[in-house]
């Protein structure tokens, strides 16, 4: 990473900044412009996000922000109402209130004297939900947005559902929103009222799993914000970017074919993080390439970014199974426009000797998994610094169904999303099933390249889902995450089936066996022919950023991930354990931020009602003597008909508890 | 079915008298301590005797079951006599190893000693579990006279092939585990009330001489040479001509001997195997345990009384057949039925090849395909212990569902059997392989697959390739050669119901149960030119009509109080981001009191077992131990830990032991030991 001090225009940071809205709750902001704002307005970027920008992402905005401004922008990066130093309370993901309160902020924005008019929005995750949120709201100052890890549809492809199996992310995702709702303003910057407006958010922001798990079903809960209900409804230049290990990668392909307006993809090797830093690399040039962006749409320069193809992605070459990869080798292609005329399906049969290219005989497969198939899945959203990406596959191998190719006699170049058809049927009424596909290397390792989850009584429909009959034969197509991958030749395909996929998705209430017929199911690989432009394509520049921010860490990191059975019960646990260190942020005054969770995920192989999650989420604010703290922990289980929440919170200020309560509820499985 | 249940007897027919402590000596002067019960009227009524001739201290070591099975025989008209050896319990002089000769010399005189005692009619049994076993079958071999019959349970003909130090010429990490604690248990000193004053002088004599053997004498001996030959009554089964009763448990590590025994033995034998662990039948877990009490009293009247029990005229050959159950590290019953034969071998057995094809295990040859695989170092988590020592038969020590395991090996499966398939003896694999190093581990295991998918382990074998001719005269791999070789799998008794499947598994690693090869081996099996072949057992009539034994009873133990539960655990963790897999296990028998003798006794140990997946170099096994004895004005607490590791060349073997008494150390010694690797 190359770290850029100087820039063509000098910036000066402006925090706090309040904007308040038209109820009167004001929000905090901070603004980095060019010094000379004022005389030559600049188009402006904003980023609107609960994460906390005084310290909870201050670490990237140094680096992201200040370049931007250096390059000629107003960025202003807003802490949502209920977050950070602003007033209100936060009562969930991306309400209605969270877009008019941006449509508001952006009128704000456009009104100051150093705007030149133009907005865009940029931001990774809830930021870049919000952007293509609030996009479709089409604000008319908005002209263009960068929405990096995103999506289009909220139960599709967000962190609540995948195929309609609930997935532990949500709960897990709802413990950290429950930690952050209580975290308290920095009083220096939210100012004498922060004790006021943290007490508001302990006591009115709620446990948000109970609204989620009210909502199993696509319903209009998360067809709100899912813009995908009316692609039309967005004007705005979209660059929607994303990352193979990332859980959000489906939604790039997905806005780049259904968006009227001008839009184009990018896909990098990437988790769960901003494409200049983001692990597996190799990173980009990323902000170098937002800036071109950028001045194409709000300063109406000619960057030549919009003659380039529409879609990009890096075709990852084979590689040995790792939960951690540094870089994962490949290189760039692209393709004029998406979908691509250029890929063609090959569909390959799941034939009861192995995946073939003709069918064999009809021949019914069985299988009902242990329930710890899904312990080397990793997570649905890697954030890729950890070891959370999915390990050698052959530990998940005996408890699946394995359909392995002959070695390939040639490579095997793919682009896009997989797609297996199943003839299915299972003894259970509610039953879900996994398919991971893999790349089997001459060894036997494997390495997992996609996989797709199905709740099997959403088969029509993830709005009206409807029990299996018991033995009754259903063809079922399931749509695996699209990929960018390159078979090695002399390597095997396979696909490996399996009827849970714990800790990933929560189980089915019973065991089932499905049985599969074996060669009237099929996967349809979308084969991607070489393309002479690859190799002439631009070059990203080297990934560059500002300066890091000015902080002292008192306490480094530290993680440890591990999967655990006790052979006395039997009981598998995995049990991720993080401490986020200890940090002083030297511009604010001896603030000192430090946080742990850990979140255990355990299940008897044998029994899904064994099934149980448990995250605590510490934090921990100082500044001096001042410390508030707060303790948040969730417990999910469930029987054959409910799901059984136990919560609680407890949040103090030096020793003395401010705030505490209780939360035990259950809510019927809606048959998941 | 009936598991059977604990029934302690109070009412004996004869009334028994008990010696806590008498000194027998020994040619060189040396005083072994016995414990003796007998009946009462004995030196009136003179009786035959059962010895029991172990190192694990009959005061304070084995001191509840020697109640129930010594007095229970002595109530029946036997004198039995429970021998500390030499160096230990109560014992005066050192003990130098397992089974050296001096142990058998010291066991020929005791039995003249015991033959000669007024209460002795003149004929002795020998009786035992495990050493106790081992050292009934080397004393018959040197034909004391008044020996005529013993009973040896999980114990080996053969050191070398099936003991806890070696499998298929692999080094078993059970031989450090029971290495680790052989060394520590033999640390502690007399009871002050027997040896009075020279207690202390015996303990430092024992702490001071005492070596850990695992690195001292048994890395030495990698290979089957001169040094595992002692001992292995394989070598001369005709040197026996006392009548033997041998009996395992197929959760045992020892069961393959009962069966080479019978086959071999050219005196009068029987064998008996049933579900158990390493456990007496009347304790035997799994389940069910039987009368086994009972049932030797008709072995010891046939034998030692000359009373026509008729126990010579049923079948030499009885197994626990078993049934299918789904699998779990704790198992108390495994479902099953007895079967005889009245002959090991049986003429009735009927070998079933199955190819190595490489779509399954066919009874045609399929096309000839060359299949490669390379095992991760983690394979072998669900494997459970060779040998289950564990608080009896209840610590989590048994295979558990092999699936993860199978992901990772090279399998061949059936199709679901159309008819039930009951499999008794020892498979045998025939290979062509080739690998790419020098030295290689194979392991071969047989599972019994559930219409489910739930895979249990019903055998397995493991060779260390360099040793596929001749565990003595070794050779090494031609790397990328093709070679034959055959492994023996572990004998049977296993049903395998219609509707299931047979899966072969491949690996090249297996730990912790062996020690891994220095480098990752890939292997290369020639698919085709590779059989199966299996043991059926067909139906008979006399299965009409199965063995029946009693319910098991015993005497009653001694007193004692628990001052702190036993317990045990076992766990297997990996860490993702390291790819070390670590395995814990405790077993810790607490702490208690015997009433009789007024002590308090606590022994225990825990071990971990960990290896990153990709690396056979980072293998590293700690076992911990301690002990403590304590009762009014005597304290005595003994730790000790030993660490083994290897590196390419060399095993590295560390030894600590450190011995208090009423808190302060009074010994420390650390032994830091470098071993050649000699084809391992």
């Amino acid at each position: 990473m190359r770290i850029v001090e100087k820039f063509p225009r000098e910036i000066e940071v402006l925090d706090p900044v309040f904007i308040t809205l038209s109820d009167g709750i004001r929000l905090a902001a901070r603004i980095w412009l060019p010094k000379d704002a004022a005389q030559n307005p600049v188009p402006a970027i904003l980023e609107y996000l609960p994460y906390r920008r005084r310290d909870g992402t201050a670490d990237r905005d140094a680096t992201t922000h200040p370049y931007f401004a250096g390059h000629g922008y107003a960025c202003i990066r807003v802490d949502m109402r209920g977050s950070g130093d602003s007033e209100g309370v936060m009562l969930g993901e991306y309400l209605k209130q969270e877009q008019d309160d941006a449509l508001e902020i952006i009128d704000w924005i456009t009104a100051q004297p150093w705007c030149a008019g133009s907005v865009g929005m940029i931001g990774i995750s809830w930021g870049g939900f919000n952007g293509l949120q609030v996009a479709a709201r089409r604000p008319p100052a908005l002209k263009a947005i960068v929405s990096i890890c995103s999506t289009d549809d909220r139960y599709a492809d967000d962190i609540h559902f995948m195929g309609g199996c609930l997935l532990n992310d949500h709960a897990a995702w709802n413990s950290y929103m429950f930690s952050l709702n209580t975290t308290p303003p920095d009083p220096q910057g939210a100012g004498n009222r922060w004790h006021e407006v943290w007490l508001d958010r302990l006591k009115g922001s709620g446990l948000w799993l109970e609204d989620w798990l009210a909502h199993q079903r696509r319903d209009e809960f998360y067809k709100h914000g899912s813009v995908c209900e009316n692609f039309g409804d967005i004007e705005a230049a979209v660059y929607a970017v994303g990352g193979w290990a990332d859980g959000y990668s489906n939604a790039v392909f997905r806005l780049l074919a259904n968006l009227n307006g001008p839009c184009k993809g990018l896909v990098g090797p990437w988790a769960h993080k901003y494409p200049h830093f983001a692990e597996p690399g190799p990173a980009i040039g990323f902000l170098q390439e937002c800036i071109r962006w950028w001045d194409h749409w709000l300063k109406g320069a000619d960057t030549g970014i919009m003659d380039e193809p529409q879609l990009r992605c890096w075709m990852e070459d084979p590689v040995p199974p790792r939960t951690y990869y540094k870089e994962r080798p490949g290189r760039w292609v692209a393709e004029e426009a998406w979908p691509s005329p250029r890929i063609t399906a090959r569909t390959m049969f799941l034939n009861a000797d192995g995946l073939g290219n003709q069918p064999g005989a009809a021949t019914p497969l069985t299988i009902n998994s242990p329930l710890t198939v899904g312990m080397m899945a990793g997570q649905w959203c890697a954030h890729g610094v950890d070891p959370d990406q999915p390990g050698d596959q052959r530990i998940e191998a005996g408890g699946s169904l394995l359909l392995d190719s002959d070695p390939l006699p040639e490579a095997l170049e793919t682009l896009g999303a997989p797609v297996v058809s199943l003839d299915l049927a299972s003894d259970k009424p509610v039953a879900m099933v996994a398919v991971c596909l893999s790349e089997v290397l001459p060894d036997g390792a494997a390495t997992r390249v996609s996989y797709g989850l199905l709740n099997l009584t959403h088969r029509e429909s993830h709005e009206h889902p409807e029990p299996l009959e018991p033995g009754k034969s259903y063809r079922i197509d399931m749509q695996l995450n699209d990929i960018g991958h390159r078979f090695g030749a002399g390597n095997r395909i396979r696909i490996a089936i399996s009827t849970a996929y714990w800790p990933i998705a929560w189980p089915s209430p019973e065991k089932a066996t499905l049985t599969i017929v074996a060669a009237s199911s099929t996967m349809r690989l979308p084969v991607r022919p070489p393309s002479d432009g690859d190799a002439s394509l631009r070059p990203f520049d080297e990934a560059e950023c500002a300066p890091p921010l000015d902080k002292t860490v008192l306490a480094e990191p530290e993680y440890k991930w591990t999967v655990e059975r006790d052979m006395t019960t039997g009981k598998v646990t995995q049990r991720q354990w993080f401490d986020e260190g200890r940090t002083t942020y030297n511009e604010h005054d001896g603030w000192t931020v430090s946080s742990t969770h850990g979140e255990y995920f355990s299940i008897d192989p044998d029994d899904p009602l064994s099934a149980k999650l448990d995250i605590t989420w510490t934090e921990l604010f100082e500044r001096g003597a001042w410390r508030v703290s707060s303790t948040t922990r969730t417990v999910l289980t469930s029987s054959m008909t409910h799901f059984h929440i136990d919560a609680s919170l407890e949040a103090r200020q030096g020793d003395e508890v401010v705030h505490s309560k209780v939360w035990n509820s259950d809510f019927p499985r809606d048959l998941v | 079915m009936d598991t059977g249940s604990l029934n302690f007897v109070d009412k004996l027919p004869n009334d028994v008298t008990e010696i806590e402590h008498i000194w027998i000596s020994m040619p060189d002067g040396v005083r072994l301590s016995a414990r003796i019960w007998m009946p009462k009227d004995a030196t009136a009524h003179p009786v035959p005797a059962i010895l029991e001739y172990i190192p694990y201290r009959k005061r304070d070591g084995t001191r509840v079951r020697d109640d129930c099975r010594h007095r229970y025989w002595a109530g029946h008209g036997y004198a039995c006599i429970r021998l500390d050896i030499r160096g230990t319990g109560d014992s005066e002089g050192l003990i130098t190893d397992e089974y050296p000769t001096s142990e058998q010399d010291d066991a020929i005189a005791a039995i003249s000693w015991i033959a000669a005692q007024p209460w002795c009619s003149g004929r002795i049994g020998m009786t035992g579990i495990s050493w106790g076993g081992f050292n009934a079958l080397q004393v018959a071999a040197r034909r004391p006279p008044a020996l005529k019959a013993i009973i040896t349970h999980c114990s080996t003909d053969d050191r070398y092939a099936d003991d806890v130090h070696r499998m298929g010429g692999c080094l078993l990490t059970d031989g450090f585990f029971w290495g680790s604690g052989f060394y520590h248990f033999m640390t502690r000193p007399p009871d002050p009330e027997i040896a009075g004053e020279t207690w202390r002088e015996q303990w430092f004599e024992r702490l001071e001489n005492w070596k850990p053997p695992a690195s001292h004498i048994w890395m030495r001996h990698q290979r089957r040479d001169d040094y595992w030959r002692h001992g292995s009554v394989c070598e001369s089964y005709g040197d026996i001509d006392c009548a033997v009763y041998a009996v395992g448990g197929w959760e045992d590590g020892y069961s393959n001997a009962v069966p080479r025994l019978l086959a071999n033995l050219s005196c009068p034998s029987k064998g008996l195997v049933g579900p158990w662990g390493h456990k007496y039948p009347e304790l035997g877990i799994p389940g069910p345990s039987i009368g086994f009490l009972q049932h030797a009293l008709r072995w010891w009247d046939h034998w030692l009384k000359d009373e026509a029990t008729g126990i010579m005229d049923e079948p030499a050959y009885t197994v626990w057949m078993q049934d299918y159950i789904e699998p779990g590290a704790c198992r108390d019953f495994v479902p099953g039925r007895w079967i005889s034969e009245a002959t090991w071998p049986s003429p009735d057995i009927q070998t079933r090849v199955f190819a190595l094809n490489a779509d399954g295990l066919g009874s045609e040859a399929g096309t000839e395909t060359v299949l490669a695989h390379c095992s991760p170092q983690s394979l072998g988590v669900t494997g459970g212990s060779w040998c289950p020592y564990g608080l009896g038969g209840t610590s989590p020590d048994l295979a558990i569902d092999q699936r993860e395991d199978d992901g990772r090996s090279l399998c061949f499966e059936t199709g679901p059997l159309t008819d039930a398939m009951a499999l008794l003896g020892a498979p045998m694999a025939r290979l062509r392989i080739a690998v790419d190093q020098p030295q290689g581990n194979l392991i071969l295991r047989l599972m019994n697959v559930a219409p489910d998918g739930t895979a249990k382990r019903v055998t397995y074998g493991i060779l260390n390739l360099t040793h596929r001719a001749d565990h003595e005269a070794i050779s090494p791999m031609t790397p990328g050669e093709w070679t034959e070789v055959t492994i023996q799998l572990n004998d049977l008794a296993h049903c395998v119901p219609a509707g299931h499947r047979l899966r072969l598994a491949l690996s090249t690693a297996y730990w912790p149960m062996i020690w891994p090869a220095a480098a990752p081996v890939e292997l290369s099996v020639m698919a085709v030119r590779s059989v199966l072949e299996l043991p059926v057992r067909p139906a008979k009539d006399a299965d009409a009509d199965p063995p029946i034994f009693e319910h098991p009873e015993m005497a009653p133990p001694a007193s004692t109080r628990t001052i702190l539960p036993a317990s045990s655990a076992r766990t297997v963790e990996r860490d993702l981001a390291t790819g070390v897999w670590t395995q814990r296990l405790v077993e810790d028998g607490g702490r208690y009191h015997i009433d009789d003798i007024d002590l308090d006794v606590a022994d225990g140990m825990s071990c971990t077992y960990s290896i990153c997946e990709s690396d056979p170099l980072s293998a590293d096994a700690v076992w911990s131990w301690h002990s403590a004895r304590q009762r009014e004005n005597w304290h005595v607490e003994i730790e000790s830990t030993t660490r083994l590791r290897a590196t390419a060349t060399e095993f590295l073997v560390d030894t600590d032991v450190d011995a208090r008494e009423d808190g302060k150390t009074v010994f420390s010694r650390s032994w830091r030991e470098r071993i050649p690797r000699d084809g391992v």
